[in-house]
């Protein structure tokens, strides 16, 4: 009975703790050649710390995050009109907002692609109204692309933060005639604050490293994280695997940085809100 | 007043919605459509025909790429339900909760981490490590067996959550009554215990399955170590590059989205099954 947990632990330590040690150890190798461990130094993190690629770092950061809050931002309605709907059409709806998450991440940014393009249906149209965007090749058409690729990841985690919200308060708000814009500030957002934090990370930190919306909708012409992790290992010029390895190690520290400063932000207002509760409740 | 504003808002939030499913469906919804196209330009309507479905069904390379996507899924899928079981077995009866909520955070910790990290980081060891060894014991890790071994370890991740859910709603009561009755521990374990498991066995293999249909990341970095091996979103993603697009990436495309999707949809369904077989409303994901 013991051992039955040995395989899927050894497993994982095989095939995800192992890689990620071999990253780091590989990251600290001085040169490209490098293939074996041999030496220790920091050579390739002062190279990715710096112009241009610190820029690339800084940049995807920057539009993972804003492109996250947007997918949040334009999910919590619909979401929230769902959580509170009567089962029947809840189900429906809610089935309706999750089918997209089935269906296969290549083929749904192709079928993006096709239509976004210069030549595609949708940029044609919206040019017809004046609105001539680059939604290929650029910045702005990654950033859009990104918003349309995780959006069906955010529905489901953030349902079950609404569904699971305790509703007394609430209806207390509401009865003492709070608007809607009071209930959400001073109710809704405290009240979920960790789910949204987690849906929000759920969603930011794949698009964080993620190669192919950059890659197809960029052209090759934006770089982000994700594509020149991909050339240091699979580009066409020399490939360098130290190089490659530190930059997913600064991905995974960028990461991490921002999941540890939620978390602080998180227990400091929960220690505030409940100093304040208590206070009040001296008085 | 007060009614006029809440049904402004109602409206509001439904035109929204409709206009996210619009978003969100129509591209892929063109997509399907266009692989009925009877041009040889991807993007020219030209009527409704089935060529490009008869010749891509007839194309050796798109059924050697559904071939290697249908026996990675297999293989994997078997894989980790198989470990993904025996680890929710250990951790149901783990008495120590805090070992048992330790090896749960491993066990998901590929849902978490970003896929390209998993994917370089398992091109690097396999490369590096577990292809020389394999050699040198007399087994060549190929890339179909590099790619089992990474869509093992991410279907792994989401079998064990499935089946550990499954546990906390298992029917202790059950097992002792057979114990009490005589049985033996063999009989309890495949007379009690299995039987109660079949919804979450089900639901383990198809999103297992599914995980492995759609992954793109680990296929992509293993399948250029040594001779190349195509899947079908790496098929699709080889044929988007190319110079003069037909509709038969549409065809692929749509056939890659309609197989996935059954497993997926099927996986989430029967994960929302209790032990007695009525839906429980309650997400066992």
């Amino acid at each position: 009975m013991k051992w039955w947990g040995l395989p899927a632990k050894i497993w994982m330590s095989c095939f995800i703790l192992l890689p990620f040690l071999w990253l780091v150890l590989l990251s600290l190798q001085p040169t490209a050649a490098s293939t074996s461990i041999t030496t220790f130094d920091l050579h390739q993190f002062s190279r990715a710390l710096t112009p241009p690629y610190s820029n690339i770092i800084i940049d995807s950061v920057a539009m993972s995050f804003l492109a996250a809050l947007t997918v949040l931002a334009i999910a919590v309605p619909v979401t929230w009109s769902i959580s509170r709907m009567p089962s029947k059409k809840k189900n429906l709806w809610l089935a309706l907002f999750t089918i997209p998450l089935g269906l296969n991440f290549v083929v749904r940014i192709y079928a993006w692609f096709v239509l976004f393009r210069p030549e595609g249906i949708f940029s044609r149209a919206l040019r017809g109204f004046g609105l001539d965007f680059a939604f290929v090749s650029s910045q702005f058409g990654v950033f859009v692309g990104l918003i349309y690729g995780y959006l069906p990841i955010m529905f489901l985690p953030l349902y079950s933060v609404f569904e699971k919200m305790e509703r007394s308060q609430l209806e207390a708000a509401q009865d003492l005639g709070a608007s809607t814009l009071q209930r959400w500030w001073h109710i809704i957002i405290p009240e979920t604050r960790s789910g949204l934090f987690a849906s929000f990370l759920f969603v930011f930190v794949p698009m964080l490293g993620e190669y192919l919306i950059p890659r197809m909708i960029g052209g090759g012409l934006v770089a982000t994280l994700g594509t020149q992790i991909e050339g240091q290992f699979l580009g066409s010029g020399r490939p360098n695997w130290p190089f490659g390895a530190a930059l997913s190690i600064c991905l995974l520290v960028a990461a991490a940085a921002v999941l540890s400063s939620s978390f602080i932000l998180l227990s400091r207002q929960k220690s505030e809100k409940s100093a304040r509760w208590s206070i009040a409740h001296l008085d | 007043m007060v009614n006029r504003t809440s049904r402004l808002k109602k409206i509001g939030i439904l035109v929204w919605s409709i206009l996210l499913l619009f978003i969100l469906y129509c591209p892929v919804l063109f997509l399907v459509v266009f692989g009925f196209n009877a041009s040889s330009y991807a993007l020219r309507w030209e009527g409704f025909s089935l060529r490009w479905y008869e010749k891509t069904l007839e194309n050796p390379e798109m059924l050697s790429a559904l071939f290697n996507s249908i026996m990675v899924a297999t293989v994997s899928t078997c894989f980790a339900v198989v470990i993904g079981f025996l680890y929710a077995l250990w951790s149901h009866r783990q008495q120590n909760k805090k070992i048992a909520a330790a090896g749960d955070s491993l066990m998901s910790l590929p849902l978490f981490m970003p896929e390209i990290v998993i994917a370089i980081g398992l091109l690097v060891v396999v490369s590096q490590i577990f292809r020389p060894a394999a050699s040198n014991i007399g087994i060549p890790l190929d890339s179909m067996g590099s790619i089992i071994l990474g869509h093992t370890t991410l279907a792994l991740g989401y079998a064990a959550l499935v089946l550990r859910n499954r546990f906390k709603c298992y029917d202790l009561q059950q097992e002792l009554a057979a114990i009490d009755l005589g049985a033996t521990p063999r009989q309890v374990f495949f007379r009690v215990m299995l039987p109660q498991l079949v919804p979450g066995f089900a639901a383990a293999s198809c999103l297992s399955f599914a995980v492995s249909l759609d992954d793109f990341y680990v296929s992509y970095f293993l399948s250029t170590g040594g001779s190349s091996l195509q899947t079908l979103p790496i098929y699709i993603w080889s044929l988007q590059g190319r110079r003069a697009m037909t509709p038969e990436i549409n065809v692929v495309s749509s056939l890659l989205l309609f197989i996935a999707a059954f497993f997926f949809a099927a996986g989430l369904l029967l994960s929302r099954i209790d032990a007695t077989g009525k839906q429980s409303g309650k997400d066992h994901l």
